[in-house]
């Protein structure tokens, strides 16, 4: 501070203590006001505003949750249905992300469940960018006809395809009605043979959505490791049901035995 | 002085973790605390502790002793019903200064004390008339000068040069940015420097 700044504290400091003593004291004044009857009142009042105010902010944070669900999910499912669609027209290819690619043999889409996102492909007929696993078995159902062919879509679709070797052949009704079902609950579900470690198993995976945190991309595959023994012992039909985030799984078999296996990290392309 | 001394020590900021502080800090801390968990003898230390010094700064800017109290009371009663506002990591007198700083801007404002200032009556009760006459009459024209300053100029002297608070702190006190406060002083410091050249002309000499 310099002289002038030291002399205007000075003059404030002066006038203010001798206007206000030392001996001043509020405390009975407002300790009278606390004990009036309306300060109870006014002691709620803010604790009100506040709960009304949180309660507001919940109902808009629902209003606008439902509001985005309501108009962000169906463009996106509208989209994947879109590209099923689009593969359902077969030939017509009016979706870039995913292209029609004849293997070997030629193929085509030979029916659609757009409610489901199961699409009955030709066999060798591969959407570029998708994988085909071999084949599924639809579960309480039929056993799968040797060679038919499954795509997986992260998400939302499945494909199955018919048999690799024959020719196309259409799951049956009630088959796609058990996926359709399925599908409406809201469950990605994937119906997938895998070969390793114990060749010849069918396993239901459900909840494909994510794995471990990560989303799931287009083709992954899974690998349950385990015992194979154990797995050799359901009988060749094996509903594995994956849950979305953890790295263990329960086995079901077809004869109602249950397993805790741990499912592999390396949920990558098959 | 004392007081003076008082508010060096209190209006010290925390470090934003709060970790440093001093002890009077930290009394007010544990005061505000236990006044947030209801318990209203946390006010009553609060009072005893802040009352004297809220008083003399509101009447600084007010100019009048028994609206200053009114106003503190108040800011009292104001600060009880926000404490769940208050972050008891951070320093209470700041927060509070800023409730009593705005109560006496708000009072002045609407009971226009455009020429508010100090109230010479009230000033000479505990003054020797006959001592530092000088001094007196320099003070006479600072106040004169002060009674003069807008009161939001007004409300910055007196943070700055009773309270001792730095610019950044001021400037959290009123609620204005750190130039606004900046210009403010400035335009203030000029013209109490007026005031003070031409009352005290010999005497600044002197002291310079």
């Amino acid at each position: 501070m310099n002289t002038v700044e030291r002399d205007i504290a000075r003059a404030i400091e002066r006038q203010v203590e001798n206007a206000v003593p030392d001996d001043t004291d509020l405390w009975p004044v407002i300790e009278r006001r606390l004990g009036e009857p309306n300060h109870a009142w006014h002691r709620a009042k803010p604790i009100q505003r506040r709960t009304l105010f949180i309660a507001a902010l919940v109902a808009l944070c629902m209003v606008a949750l439902s509001m985005v669900t309501a108009v962000a999910v169906p463009p996106v499912r509208a989209a994947w249905t879109a590209k099923l669609t689009t593969l359902t027209g077969g030939q017509q290819q009016r979706h870039s992300s995913i292209s029609s690619r004849p293997a070997a043999g030629g193929g085509q889409v030979i029916g659609v469940d757009p409610t489901s996102n199961v699409i009955v492909l030709s066999p060798g007929y591969v959407p570029e960018g998708l994988t085909i696993y071999e084949v599924a078995d639809i579960p309480r159902r039929p056993p799968p006809s040797p060679g038919q062919h499954v795509v997986v879509v992260p998400h939302t679709a499945i494909l199955v395809a018919g048999p690799a070797s024959s020719q196309p052949t259409r799951p049956s009704d009630a088959a796609l009605a058990a996926v359709s079902s399925l599908g409406k609950a809201g469950v990605d579900v994937v119906y997938m043979r895998y070969s390793s470690p114990t060749s010849g198993d069918y396993v239901e995976v459900i909840e494909t959505a994510s794995w471990a945190g990560q989303p799931q991309v287009e083709g992954e595959s899974i690998i349950v490791t385990g015992s194979p023994a154990q797995l050799q012992e359901s009988g060749g039909q094996t509903a594995v049901k994956l849950i979305r985030g953890r790295t263990v799984v329960t086995v079901r078999t077809n004869l109602g035995r249950e397993q805790t296996l741990k499912v592999a990290e390396n949920f990558k392309s098959g | 002085m004392g007081v003076r001394r008082i508010f060096t020590t209190t209006m010290v900021e925390a470090t934003p973790a709060g970790e440093t502080g001093s002890s009077d800090d930290w009394r007010d801390r544990e005061a505000a605390i236990a006044l947030q968990g209801g318990d209203e003898r946390g006010l009553e230390t609060l009072v005893r502790r802040h009352q004297i010094p809220a008083i003399r700064a509101a009447f600084a800017i007010t100019g009048d002793r028994h609206l200053a109290e009114d106003i503190v009371a108040d800011a009292f009663l104001n600060a009880y019903l926000r404490i769940h506002q208050f972050d008891s990591k951070r320093p209470f007198t700041p927060w509070f200064f800023r409730i009593v700083v705005n109560g006496a801007l708000k009072a002045v404002s609407r009971r226009q004390y455009v020429s508010a200032g100090l109230d010479p009556a009230s000033t000479e009760a505990h003054c020797d008339p006959e001592a530092h006459v000088l001094q007196r009459e320099l003070q006479q024209s600072v106040f004169d000068a002060i009674r003069a300053l807008p009161p939001k100029q007004r409300a910055v002297v007196v943070l700055r040069y009773y309270l001792d608070l730095d610019e950044a702190s001021i400037a959290r006190t009123v609620g204005s940015p750190r130039g606004t406060v900046k210009a403010r002083l400035f335009l203030a410091r000029n013209r109490l420097r007026k005031a003070l050249q031409y009352a005290g002309e010999v005497d600044m000499g002197n002291k310079r």
